[in-house]
């Protein structure tokens, strides 16, 4: 095993995602476009991509360097037809639901590590300086930042109608009064609702 | 009280807003967060039907604070999920009326700051009770809608043209009364076919309106019985059926319905769909089973809703 891989194996952070489904399995999405709100079947590999995406926006390196898992297909917004990535159209709610798991679980023990880190650093021996025309000290005391509690995804409301596209047998969710969708969202087939 | 799907998604809305602006909001807010949330929960239908049952149960919040706030503090939890639920409530609500109750829970607990001591009130209290109570209302939210209607989106190129999806059905005279029999079924279901008298205007040249019938349809059924003869128009029908097989391939099917007794299959129809049947409900399956459409979902009548 080399040095990068050494390093790997430390910095490596499992995140445990619950994600809450409605009572069909539809998870709530939110186009990045127009706002408006839809739902899709979960894919784990989509969630996989939304929590990289999240990582990323909160400038952490993700990656799965293994790959061994496909980037999700994008999907075109029923309503304005904006196409987007699966990991870009997340509800707000989820997208801080994610946010804060990055945040509790990957970045705040990293910060308090580093803080420890610099206290022990600061705390070691004498740090100021008697010779000169200045003299100095440096204490550094970080207090350690409690952990918050872990977010909670869902309830799901089981809202909405279930719009089968016989394309590709792929499934969503969007409002019941909702009959304007004449493209599949996932693989952008001309369609006419039944 | 039945509730609506609307009042359902909306309790649910507000119900994971208050939940989450109590759990991560700024710590400076947190006693203002905590009686949204209580007064949600006392007043909200949904939330009001899951909290309901645990007023029955006894539990004693003030000996728990005493026994979690001593020096070696004791903060432990009934084993039983209700009576967890309903003493989790409980504390929410007797911190809400004496946010010291926080502050000493914080302090048995090694914790000096402010900070400190809300966030190990939320991880200790609130948050397990916001998941359980999030797991509840999921539940009794189903309980309270319908199950989801479903509709399909069929591909447009799967949607026939008015023009191209005719059913030729194909016969002798002396069999009409077998034919009406296929043509009113396929009619009540939906579909669309064609039989000469009844397409046919007056007047119409008849050769010209066949070929016309073959040219708009995707499949022609040959009833074969033992009145059945290769000749005259019905050969005619043979050809065209095939000429139009050649030219539309798999949006077109031939079928072959052959009765008992019936006379020989025409050697042309032999290498397309055919089969022996013995009664009409037999042969109706066979048909709808090779014909290259199908009709949509199913859906109460218009005069029914």
């Amino acid at each position: 095993m080399g040095d990068s891989d050494q390093a790997d194996e430390h910095t490596k952070v499992t995140f445990g995602v619950s994600m809450g489904t409605d009572r069909d399995g539809f998870l709530r999405r939110a186009c990045d476009s127009c706002g408006r709100e839809f739902k899709t079947e979960t894919d784990p590999a989509d969630l996989q991509w939304a929590l990289g995406a999240q990582c990323q926006r909160m400038g952490l390196d993700v990656g799965d360097r293994d790959g061994q898992s496909t980037r999700p297909d994008s999907l075109t917004c029923p309503f304005c037809k904006h196409e987007a990535a699966g990991s870009e159209m997340h509800t707000n709610e989820t997208v801080e639901y994610l946010q804060r798991l990055v945040y509790r679980d990957y970045m705040l023990p990293q910060i308090n590590q580093t803080f420890a880190g610099l206290e022990e650093t600061f705390g070691r021996g004498t740090h100021g300086s008697g010779g000169g025309f200045l003299s100095m000290s440096l204490k550094f005391t970080h207090n350690r930042t409690p952990t918050p509690p872990r977010p909670v995804h869902g309830p799901e409301a089981p809202d909405m109608k279930i719009v089968t596209f016989l394309c590709c047998g792929k499934r969503i969710k969007v409002p019941e009064s909702f009959f304007a969708i004449d493209v599949c969202v996932y693989c952008k087939t001309p369609v006419l609702l039944a | 009280m039945i509730l609506t799907s609307d009042q359902v998604a909306n309790s649910l809305r507000q119900f994971k807003s208050r939940r989450d602006s109590l759990l991560h909001d700024d710590i400076a807010t947190f006693e203002h967060q905590l009686r949204r949330f209580l007064d949600f929960c006392a007043n909200d239908p949904l939330v009001g039907k899951v909290l309901a049952p645990t007023e029955a149960r006894t539990v004693d919040p003030e000996a728990w604070w005493d026994a979690a706030s001593q020096h070696n503090p004791d903060a432990s939890f009934p084993s039983d999920p209700d009576d967890e639920l309903a003493l989790r409530y409980r504390l929410l609500q007797s911190a809400r009326t004496d946010p010291n109750r926080i502050f000493n829970l914080g302090i048995a607990h090694h914790q000096n700051k402010r900070d400190g001591w809300v966030e190990f009130f939320r991880t200790l209290i609130v948050r397990p009770f916001a998941d359980e109570l999030s797991h509840r209302i999921g539940e009794a939210a189903n309980l309270a809608t319908p199950e989801a209607r479903s509709i399909q989106a069929v591909p447009l190129s799967r949607i026939p043209r008015a023009n191209e999806k005719k059913i030729f059905l194909s016969h002798k005279s002396v069999d009409k009364p077998l034919v009406y029999r296929y043509y009113h079924a396929l009619k009540t279901l939906g579909f669309d076919p064609w039989l000469d008298e009844r397409a046919m205007p007056a007047g119409a040249n008849l050769e010209r309106e066949v070929l016309r019938g073959f040219e708009e349809s995707c499949a022609a059924v040959f009833f074969i019985t033992a009145s059945f003869k290769d000749e005259k128009y019905l050969a005619a029908e043979v050809d065209y059926a095939v000429m139009q097989k050649r030219q539309k391939e798999k949006k077109f099917a031939i079928v072959t319905l052959r009765y008992t007794n019936a006379a020989a299959v025409p050697g042309l129809l032999t290498p397309y769909i055919y089969k022996d049947v013995s009664n009409d409900l037999e042969g109706f399956d066979e048909l709808l089973k090779a014909l290259p459409i199908e009709l949509g979902q199913v859906r109460w009548k218009s005069h029914i809703v």
